[in-house]
């Protein structure tokens, strides 16, 4: 079923996409948070949405942050390309109109890791989740280690 | 001569496998530094890196924050499945082991240039069960992906040097890899 027409996306435009938290680490999102899901990077398009709503469509918000990333900026990366893919269609039930694909990042080496860089430095975050899980581990590790020393110590 | 050497350097073994430090060792023996010989044996001077009672290599104390940003990372082992609510595995020791020798080497090889040390990079879980070693210092951008096959980068100074392999290399390749030291040469880097 198709709900809404494919739109070209416009330079001007920027994208909303989902990071999880467990790819942000001490408040910066990593370079591994960018990565390609079956048919390219799910996004939502700045004409039919925003940073709030893109989280609020979430299944876990409270485990998600937002970063932005303009259309123009991403189409000057090699091969990449911007699409509008409006939900639903034939296999996705999800009525979201926003819902594009950042495409074209490599499957392999060496433009992969390039482009991992690139795509990780534009990318503007604009809204931190709210839970911290990976950093609790490391105030876990630390306090070991401390509790490890003094036992040793004595 | 050749026994003598060969006692001595089965007497240095058997030490330092009491001490854990079985993995330097091969790589010492490699070195062509007097200096990195010496330092064997000397446990005052580094401090082991274990994980859960893992041994995985020994830093010198003198890189603090290289020894920081190591022990920070332990995080990427304590990862369980589906982490990331995608159904990511979790991380295996092997590749972390793997990613954080080759991490210790290259402070080594661009060490043994002119007595510079890498700056201690940010180390994370990488996609598909790789590790990420990421620089973002004074100038410096890097980012080198270590998984099972071996590791691959891109790297760039703000002077424009821009440097990336054709292809994945094997973790072996580093030493020779002189673009990428090269790159952590010039970045001037320090302790």
């Amino acid at each position: 079923m198709v709900k809404y027409k494919k739109e070209d996306i416009d330079d001007d435009d920027s994208l909303f996409y989902r990071v999880h938290i467990s790819s942000v680490r001490n408040g910066k999102i990593i370079p591994g948070a960018f990565r390609d899901r079956v048919d390219g990077m799910s996004c939502d398009w700045s004409k039919y949405s925003d940073a709030n709503i893109s989280l609020s469509r979430s299944s876990s918000p409270d485990k998600n942050s937002i970063v932005e990333i303009y259309v123009e900026q991403a189409r000057q990366l090699k091969d990449i390309e911007v699409e509008h893919d409006p939900l639903p269609k034939p296999g996705f039930d999800e009525d979201k109109r926003s819902h594009s694909l950042l495409v074209g990042i490599p499957k392999s080496d060496p433009d992969k890791t390039k482009r991992r860089v690139e795509l990780r430095d534009m990318s503007i975050l604009i809204i931190k989740a709210l839970t911290k899980p990976a950093d609790s581990i490391d105030i876990a590790h630390e306090l070991n280690e401390k509790l490890g020393n003094i036992f040793e110590s004595n | 001569m050749a026994k003598q050497i060969s006692e001595i350097k089965n007497y240095i073994v058997s030490q330092a496998k009491k001490e854990k430090e079985i993995e330097p060792i091969d790589f010492l023996f490699d070195s062509t530094n007097q200096d990195d010989r010496l330092r064997i044996g000397f446990k005052s001077q580094s401090t082991p890196i274990e994980y859960k009672g893992k041994f995985i290599c020994r830093i010198e104390n003198k890189y603090s924050n290289l020894i920081k940003a190591v022990k920070s990372s332990f995080y990427i082992l304590d990862l369980e499945d589906d982490f990331d609510d995608e159904g990511s595995l979790k991380y295996e020791y092997e590749i972390f082991r793997k990613a954080i020798t080759f991490l210790v080497e290259l402070n080594r090889e661009v060490n043994s240039i002119h007595d510079l040390a890498i700056y201690a990079p940010e180390i994370y879980h990488g996609p598909s069960g790789s590790i990420d070693l990421n620089w973002e210092e004074n100038g410096l951008r890097c980012l080198i992906n270590i998984n099972i096959e071996g590791y691959s980068y891109y790297g760039k100074l703000s002077s424009g040097l821009k440097v990336e392999p054709p292809q994945r290399r094997p973790i072996s390749y580093m030493k020779k890899d002189k673009d990428l030291i090269y790159l952590f040469y010039s970045s001037n880097g320090k302790v």
